[in-house]
């Protein structure tokens, strides 16, 4: 803004000193007036530019990102949200990743099939795969300047075990460990073991996450009060880690401000500062991108993105992505605690009008529990097509040949979610199902799905670990916190237990594939559509790329 | 009385155009089935966000859902809302007003302050939070409204009454043996009655803003009831798009609505004030 206040000052002194034959005739100022006129307006016009150069390189290293919500916390033991597994992609370093290729259309993605050091140099798998040894980078150090080192990470450990929250999850859900003085072990400075009970083929790949940052424990130590003895409070505002960025201002339901960690271990990022404004309606969004006033906006409706596709000066992102948006049906409770009926509301879904009029086409039927761009994916056992007939048909068997009233519950402010509940108002009427369409606040349908209080909700997530085992124990397995549709199948809960503990890479192929085909005829779910990620940008905004979470990786990102 | 009303038409274009409007909105609830084809709640996803054009005069929704339609049958949704609590609230309003005007006591300045209480609250805020606690559906939405403007009838009548009870009639009244029920019911109400007349056609205006405004902030009605803030609301996503119809009709809805009834009103302010007679 200040770069064309400063343009138009020099065009005005420009056009004062030039004896221009338009301005001679209307002007009464004597030759003397206009130099003195024309010599302060170049001066002032000239102090004005000077620091034009400052601020387009400060232009260029500092990114504005619009996006719907700002994380509800900093704390990575905050349950995983969109907004918060941003934070920790950009702020808590792993201690391992993937690394990375480059995909046809130019954007980075992860290589599934191999996995490099970040924090940790190198790593040791045990061949029974049940304890694995990290060897630390030396002089690595956090935004505060403070050394990783051993100590570090067996506090991070510490913390993540006694706050019971995603890290010990994990540990105890994936892992099944169980006393934490037996898994961590300190070697030496530099080196940490982590032996589990059960081999486990996810061994190594966990550590990818972002959930399991390592924190900069010398900062956070300098925060904790003995009513908060893990800092719980401070890092619900506050971050210290060793990753690419800290958060140097953080204003929930405003704003985020990211600054770039001079001692990063990769070399410190190119966009110096990222500011992440919250605005909830995305059509702001957009014209907040056409108008330049934002660099990138975040998640956008296909209706939006296939404007702004063709419009010049903006980019526009589409990868395959691994989210799931799914109906969840309450399969404990009457009456989708019936088989029929679960599989007759599936008849029911018009997919291809779904896909046209909401999606775009920018999207693809959802024909497995299990992403289609991670390993044992099979889209064999989907077998739902519009069938009202079939429908009808299937409720009759059920008990229900005139239908049954039901709710189904969808987030304030999603305008996806509400375009695709009345279609599915209507079509669900046509097997006599009739409908009632509940808009609650986020807050309000996670805790009212959670406690098993709405027959019928959506839901959209992902699973940010590329592995079949993994995903269905998430959703599947009866005994996950976050199977909030509550199926069950006892075959299904036995082959993803032996799938987290097996190391037989073809049979739990074999095995998944089954879990993906009780599934599919199990219906626990109305299965709607992969949407995939889309992200749309200023041209000038290179380096994109994608990564399970899903959110921006700011450091990957640059400005031409 | 006929010729004066005619008169008053003919000298007043204004009442002309709020009874018109009103008879088209009249004609839209009762005619709803007969004036359009399509059903105001069924989606067509394959027919999302079409233009107007002939198969869809003002175009479709974004669930492909017939705009027209939905704008007429909103007719009934948004009057049965308004003057279903307009009706309530002046059947309980006057009343009440009527009662603590005649009667002075500490009864008469308890209610009056719970009517302060409820008007220092801004009406819209008051609104949302009630229909957030009552849960988001018509009947509820004009409960709230009928609740928020018994005062209004209350205290109109009140003031009304409160000048009529000292007058000589109603001591002759009393005189004459009359009970208080008769001297309020038979001798005051038909004289304090006019302005709360007027203000029926006021409220009635007020109450399809503040229903339209309830359902666009979503604390109203719930998607897919043909509402006309409800569909401003939907459509509003769209304008960036170039998608114009989605809003504007709907709410040309509401501003012919809101004007009738508020050209109505002076319609009858004008016909019931006998300083008016001359320019009758």
């Amino acid at each position: 803004m200040l770069g064309t206040v400063s343009t138009g000052l020099l065009d005005l002194g420009r056009r004062v000193l030039a004896p221009s034959r338009d301005m001679a005739p209307a002007s009464r100022l004597t030759l003397s007036g206009r130099l003195a006129g024309g010599v302060g307006a170049g001066l002032l016009a000239a102090l004005l530019a000077a620091p034009l150069p400052a601020q387009a390189q400060d232009a260029k290293t500092t990114l504005v990102v619009a996006a719907p919500r700002t994380p509800e916390s900093l704390d990575q033991e905050y349950p995983p949200t969109e907004a918060g597994h941003e934070v920790r992609r950009n702020v808590n370093e792993r201690l391992l990743g993937y690394a990375q290729k480059k995909g046809e259309d130019g954007i980075l993605y992860e290589d599934f099939t191999t996995i490099v050091g970040v924090l940790a140099e190198s790593y040791e798998l045990s061949p029974d795969k049940k304890s694995i040894t990290f060897k630390l980078r030396k002089g690595v150090k956090s935004y505060n300047g403070n050394e990783l080192n051993a100590d570090t990470v067996m506090w991070s450990f510490e913390r993540g075990w006694n706050m019971k929250s995603n890290f010990h999850w994990y540990m105890t859900q994936i892992f099944k460990i169980e006393d934490p003085k037996v898994a961590f072990t300190k070697v030496d400075d530099y080196t940490v073991t982590v032996a589990i009970p059960n081999p486990s083929p996810l061994l190594d790949r966990i550590w990818i996450n972002s959930d399991l940052g390592i924190l900069d424990a010398t900062e956070v130590k300098k925060h904790l009060t003995p009513e908060d003895p893990w800092g719980a409070r401070w890092l619900s505002t506050n971050t210290a880690s060793f990753g690419p960025y800290q958060i140097t201002k953080y204003t929930p339901g405003q704003e985020v401000v990211y600054d770039a960690n001079p001692n990063y271990w990769r070399g410190p990022a190119k966009l110096k500062r990222v500011i992440l404004r919250e605005m909830p309606t995305s059509a702001n969004r957009v014209a907040a991108l056409q108008a330049g006033s934002v660099d990138v906006a975040e998640y956008l409706l296909p209706r939006e993105l296939a404007l702004l596709s063709k419009m010049p000066g903006v980019t526009v992102y589409k990868v395959f992505g691994n989210f799931i948006h799914r109906v969840e049906m309450n399969n404990a409770k009457p009456p989708f605690d019936n088989l029929k009926v679960r599989q007759a509301v599936n008849y029911l879904v018009p997919r291809e009008e779904i896909l046209k009029s909401v999606y775009f086409n920018t999207a693809r039927f959802t024909k497995s529990p299990i992403s289609e761009i991670y390993p044992a994916f099979t889209d064999e056992y989907f077998f739902f097509n519009n069938d009202p007939a079939k429908a009808k048909e299937l409720l009759k068997e059920a008990g229900f040949p005139d239908g049954f009233k039901t709710q189904v519950a969808y987030r304030t402010g999603d305008q996806i979610e509400e375009e695709i509940a009345v279609i599915l108002k209507s079509a669900f009427a046509k097997g006599g199902i009739d409908v009632e369409l509940l808009k609650l606040p986020a807050s309000t349908l996670v805790e009212r799905y959670t406690k098993g209080e709405v027959p019928m909700y959506f839901f959209r997530d992902m699973a940010i670990v590329p592995d079949a085992a993994y995903v269905a124990n998430l959703w599947l397995n009866s005994a996950s916190a976050i199977n909030y549709s509550k199926f069950k199948s006892g075959e299904v809960d036995a082959l993803i237990n032996a799938g987290l503990t097996s190391t037989d890479e073809a049979k739990r192929l074999v095995d998944m594939k089954r879990v993906q085909q009780i599934t599919m005829e199990g219906a626990p779910w109305v299965f709607l559509m992969n949407p995939g990620y889309q992200l749309a940008t200023r041209a000038n905004v290179k380096g994109y790329s994608w990564y399970t979470p899903n959110g921006n990786a700011f450091y990957d990102m640059y400005k031409e | 009385m006929r010729a004066t009303f005619t008169r008053y038409l003919s000298r007043h274009p204004g009442a002309v155009i709020g009874l018109v409007l009103l008879a088209l909105q009249i004609i839209a609830i009762l005619f709803a089935p007969w004036l359009t084809s399509y059903s105001p709640v069924e989606a067509d996803p394959l027919a999302s966000l079409e233009p107007p054009s002939l198969a869809h005069w003002f175009g479709t929704d974004v669930s492909g859902m017939d705009i027209y339609a939905r704008v007429i049958y909103a007719t009934r949704i948004n009057l049965l809302i308004s003057l279903t609590a307009v009706a309530v609230a002046f059947v309980i309003g006057v009343p009440v007003g009527l009662l603590i005007g005649f009667y002075r006591g500490w009864l008469s300045s308890l209610v009056m302050r719970m009517f302060d209480f409820i008007q220092s609250f801004p009406i819209f805020v008051l609104g949302m939070a009630l229909v957030s606690v009552m849960g988001q559906e018509i009947w509820n939405v004009s409960i709230v409204l009928a609740v928020l403007f018994i005062p209004m009838f209350a205290r109109v009548i009140r003031a009304e009454v409160l000048s009529l009870r000292e007058r000589p009639f109603v001591a002759a009244a009393r005189c004459s043996g009359a009970t208080d029920f008769s001297i309020m019911f038979r001798h005051i109400l038909p004289n304090a009655l006019t302005p709360a007349i007027v203000q029926i056609s006021i409220s009635v205006g007020l109450a399809i803003l503040l229903t339209a405004g309830l359902s666009f902030v979503g604390a109203g009605v719930r998607m897919p009831t043909p509402e006309w803030g409800l569909m401003v609301s939907s459509g509003a996503q769209q304008m960036i798009l170039g998608v114009w119809w989605v809003s504007l009709f709907p709410g040309l809805a509401i501003v012919i609505a809101v004007l009738s009834f508020a050209l109505i009103g002076d319609m009858a302010k004008d016909l019931s004030d006998p300083t008016m007679r001359d320019r009758r």
